[in-house]
């Protein structure tokens, strides 16, 4: 294993360019996404916004990785991840049972579509190229299992018909020599400053190559080599909008036995299919999105078995990397501060209760309350404030006799008590972003913006430890607090570079950031914990997202995009006051710019005229204007 | 084998007014302008520059159709402005519509290429210019391509006319230009070298970006497009700010050293006026790596060029010459910050003369 300095910042599917990095940094709780059900026999489709772990999922069931697993699965740290792969069938006891073939749709497939050719001539030539290379892969692959060295052993290879094969070569150094001609006659058409020349293809539009693997028995050396195919295609949303949609419907084809997963990112999606509740029943593909399935418990143990082999993996290693964040304030100066702000809530809570004698034996109750730590006391005595701040709010405000402590008890609750945390964190100067759970929340369920968030706190944590007299390893909540902050502005700052149509993203994010907070810190904390998101109306978002209707067309060009790049956190279908809606959270990462909580459930209605009206405002982005850089 | 511009031309300020003055005083002389139709303030000093000096001028002027939503389109106004300009300079001038993106992929550089490709265009001029001014880098890359792969430089091919570059340049305007969207990398249209192809996934690549400022996402993505397994990273010095280079190291630390482990060793220094200062420590770059691989299979080298155009150009020389492989993520248009001031159009004026006379029997 390659021994870094920050190994947060490296990317297990990009930057681990040998199977035994990428096996260290690989967490293998993600594996439970796949289905064990129609794993082998369906088309599965993988899509995700950006970051989310495809590329890194896929290349697990690459011929070397595999080969590597099944060699030593006895290891510790790969045991699990063997058991994983073995319950779905990739793996035997002694070699991989699939062989994988990774096929990236970034290189070149698309500009097919650009050659001044009719379409069934471009659609030919894209077949053509995807045949030839899935046949270079497949040669790869059989190759890498049976240990051999690719293309060197390619006449070692033979396929064997069980049914009859038509104009299909057979053995492996005629598949190699006429797929090759293929890619390199099309890949140097595609990019000759001269201009195509017209090639003599005359292949059909499907994948031929598939059929073929499913009517015959791949051997190397004369043995098969592994059980399954599998033809894994990466990045798919590259591929133009015709090459996906007629590549999707002749893999959805039953009749292969070869397996077929595609994975791609939201931005191929047509922007009614980026609604999660797009329905999937009765479709020839499963659908895996993986964030829904990052939203359940799964992803908290999934990146921190992450983050744990990253930190173990250091220069100067670390054994959890949840120990790392302290999970309290328990600097002695942040102690001394949260004393003397009790002090200071209390008096001004007193204050704000008198001279009515109506809270009275809340206070009395809130006073003799002793338990818990200083900065616990403080947050009781805030919450007491907020409690006096809705009954004030009461339309018809009561006589002024004092309110028994069991009506407080009735009246309390844990958003309001969340929501009281917070305001005394903003008031105060208190941190409130910090701990590993805090860090999980922030990732949005996207991996990439954990290892992110992770990468800059590790930084942090390395310099700790060098600069500090008592070598600590671990950062204090302050410094979690300020780093996250950092974090989250310099992403916000950056939207408008990195998103297309960046700048309305930046505006919308802006706008339903300063409405969640105006919302959130209303003395009453009316949605405590917090307003993180809009709501709109699904009958009206249907009609927005539609491509055949041009209303609005910015706005719906923005919240596509945005959508896409997990932005925004979308859950359609909620329920409210008997309609439906589809609830926009802002992505957990940009709270901290806004102060706000990082719970769910909050959010505000909103028409959408209201929302294309931020838009057409023409001002500069709000980040633009605080000038923070 | 020696660089095709071991020797070369290049000017700048005075001197370039001085051999265009020169120029087009000569017998004969009839120039071909091919310029942008950008918003770039910049955008008619060279033609201005060429028409002051009383050369008879003709003009291809490329209009690069950006869609519905590109932040450019704030700026049509100025591109508006810039177009009536040239029109009253040359008023036979010629416009070339180019489409810049069909379902979101970039392909104006493979019209503009195929706007280009007959030769006998340039018959009956003494020189074609292209001014890279305003036009994107998508573009330009493509269409200076395709005009050396005519030209066969450095002598070039009988009977056609020499062949220059012409660039406004205005670094403190520059820093104020950036670029948005551009979420999908690519090779560039011609510049692939040959990287698409499966036989090439294994073979080491190594990456030289020419760093720029304000870069961070489009160097990650290139990263991750590219995956090298050797960084190179090209640091500008000689420059007009002498400590630019170590601005953009400490703009870049945690990505360069952390995240990509590249060895301080490994970094190019370039002259930041001289085109082909990094030409030649590109040509010099790929034809080590190489020679010291060949043994191991071979050596792919990249280059992508995240800084000024002058540079950029030596990024397209070299590429061109030893066939590296260029990646490029075309933004979807761009957003000068602060808005646009009347100074904007002040820049020092380059002209760097690519193919023809210059170049037969060996350039001085």
């Amino acid at each position: 294993m390659t021994i870094a300095r920050n190994p947060f910042k490296l990317r297990a599917s990009e930057q681990a360019t040998n199977e035994h990095d990428f096996l260290a940094l690989f967490g293998a709780r993600i594996v439970d996404i796949l289905p064990r059900d129609e794993l082998w026999n369906r088309l599965i489709i993988l899509a995700s916004a950006p970051g989310a772990g495809k590329t890194t999922l896929l290349r697990l069931f690459s011929p070397e990785v595999l080969r590597l697993i099944a060699e030593q699965r006895n290891l510790r740290e790969h045991q699990e991840l063997a058991r994983k792969l073995d319950e779905l069938g990739a793996l035997s006891s002694e070699r991989p049972n699939v062989m994988g073939m990774l096929i990236n749709c970034r290189e070149q497939y698309a500009s097919i579509q650009d050659l001044p050719f009719d379409e069934k001539t471009r659609l030919r030539w894209f077949f053509a190229l995807l045949d030839a290379r899935i046949a270079l892969s497949t040669l790869r692959s059989a190759i890498t299992l049976a240990g051999g060295v690719y293309p060197d052993d390619a006449s070692l290879v033979q396929l064997v018909p069980r049914e009859r094969i038509v104009d299909a070569p057979t053995s492996g150094d005629e598949i190699y020599a006429q797929a090759r001609a293929t890619e390199q006659e099309i890949c140097l058409a595609l990019d000759s400053l001269q201009g195509p020349r017209a090639m003599s293809t005359t292949g059909k539009i499907q994948l031929s190559i598939l059929r073929v693997l499913s009517s015959a028995t791949l051997l190397v050396d004369g043995r098969p080599v592994a059980d399954r195919a599998l033809v894994m295609f990466d990045d798919a949303h590259a591929l133009s909008v015709d090459q996906r949609r007629i590549l999707r419907e002749d893999l959805e084809d039953r009749q292969l036995r070869v397996a077929r997963w595609v994975a791609l990112r939201y931005q191929a999606f047509e922007p009614t299919e980026l609604l999660p509740t797009a329905r999937t029943e009765g479709r020839d593909y499963r659908e895996l999105r993986l964030e829904s399935w990052a939203s359940g418990s799964g992803f908290e143990r999934v990146v921190q078995e992450i983050a744990d082999r990253r930190s173990r993996s250091a220069e100067l290693p670390f054994d959890s990397f949840a120990s790392s964040l302290s999970g309290a304030v328990s600097h002695p100066r942040d102690q001394d501060r949260v004393g003397r702000l009790l002090d200071r809530v209390r008096q001004r809570v007193t204050l704000a209760a008198s001279p009515s004698s109506r809270f009275d034996d809340w206070i009395s109750r809130t006073n003799q309350s002793e338990s818990g730590s200083a900065l616990e006391q403080a947050v009781r005595w805030r919450l007491l404030e907020i409690l006096i701040a809705r009954d004030r709010g009461h339309p018809q405000l009561p006589l002024d006799i004092p309110l028994p402590t069991e009506e407080m008890t009735r009246r309390e609750d844990s958003s309001a008590l969340a929501a009281a945390a917070l305001f005394l964190a903003k008031e105060e100067g208190i941190p409130y972003y910090y701990g590993v759970k805090t860090v999980t929340l922030l990732s949005s369920s996207n991996i990439e913006q954990f290892l992110d968030l992770a990468g800059e706190l590790f930084e942090k944590l390395l310099a700790v430890a060098a600069a500090s007299l008592t070598k600590r390893r671990y950062l204090t909540a302050v410094e979690q607090d300020a780093t996250i902050r950092t974090i989250s502005q310099r992403r916000l700052n950056s939207l408008e570079r990195d998103v297309p149509y960046g700048a309305d993203v930046l505006t919308l994010v802006n706008h339903i950031g300063e409405l969640a907070k105006t919302e959130t810190y209303r003395s009453s904390a009316p949605y405590s914990p917090g307003v993180t998101g809009i709501a709109l109306e699904m009958s009206d978002l249907r009609q927005l997202l539609d491509n055949e209707n041009d209303m609005l067309p910015r706005l719906r060009r923005a919240l596509t995009s945005a959508l896409a790049h997990n932005i925004f956190d979308a859950r359609p279908d909620v329920k409210v006051k008997g309609r439906e809606w589809l609830v926009l959270y802002l992505n957990r990462l940009f709270c901290p710019v806004f102060d706000l909580p990082l719970q769910y459930g909050g959010f505000r209605e909103r028409k959408l005229d209201q929302i294309a009206g931020w838009l057409a405002e023409d001002q500069l982005p709000l980040a633009r204007l605080t000038g923070v850089q | 084998m020696a660089p095709w511009w071991s020797s070369y031309f290049l000017c700048r300020s005075e001197e370039f007014l001085r051999f265009w003055g020169e120029r087009t005083r000569a017998p004969g002389a009839r120039i071909l302008l091919i310029a942008g139709a950008g918003f770039d303030p910049r955008a008619t000093e060279v033609c201005r520059a060429l028409s002051k000096l009383g050369a008879k001028l003709d003009c291809r002027l490329v209009r690069f159709e950006e869609v519905g939503e590109s932040p450019s389109r704030a700026y049509l106004d100025q591109a508006k402005a810039n177009s009536d300009a040239m029109l009253a300079l040359i008023p036979e001038l010629q416009e070339i519509s180019i489409q810049m993106r069909s379902e979101g992929r970039s392909v104006g550089g493979r019209r503009l290429s195929e706007a280009f490709r007959d030769g006998s265009i340039f018959s009956g001029y003494t020189d074609v210019v292209v001014d890279i001014t305003a036009l994107p880098r998508g573009l330009y890359f493509p269409l200076i391509g395709t005009l050396l792969q005519t030209w066969r430089p450095p002598e070039s091919a009988a009977g056609l006319p020499n062949l220059h570059v012409a660039i406004c340049e205005n670094p403190s305007l520059d820093a104020r230009i950036a670029e948005e969207g551009g979420e999908q990398v690519d090779w560039m249209f011609g510049f692939s070298g040959g990287m698409p192809l499966t036989s090439q996934a294994d073979v080491p690549r190594v990456w030289a970006p020419v760093l720029g400022a304000g870069q961070r996402s489009r160097l990650v993505k290139y990263h991750e497009f590219i995956k090298p397994v050797e960084i190179c990273p090209v640091l500008p010095f000689p420059s007009r700010d002498p400590r630019r280079g170590d601005t953009l190291v400490l703009e870049y630390q945690d990505l360069l050293f952390d995240s990509w482990r590249v060895a301080t060793r490994d970094m190019i220094f370039a002259d930041e006026r001289n085109p082909f200062d990094l030409y030649r420590q590109l040509w010099q770059l790929e034809t080590r790596y190489a020679a010291a691989l060949s043994p191991l299979g071979g050596v792919r080298t990249i280059v992508s060029t995240h800084s000024s155009k002058l540079l950029s150009l030596g990024v397209l020389l070299a590429a061109f010459e030893r066939q590296l492989a260029v990646p490029n993520a075309e933004p979807t248009g761009y957003v000068v910050h602060d808005g646009l001031r009347a100074n904007d159009a002040e820049g020092e004026l380059f002209s760097v003369w690519l193919a023809g006379e210059a170049y037969r029997g060996g350039a001085s």
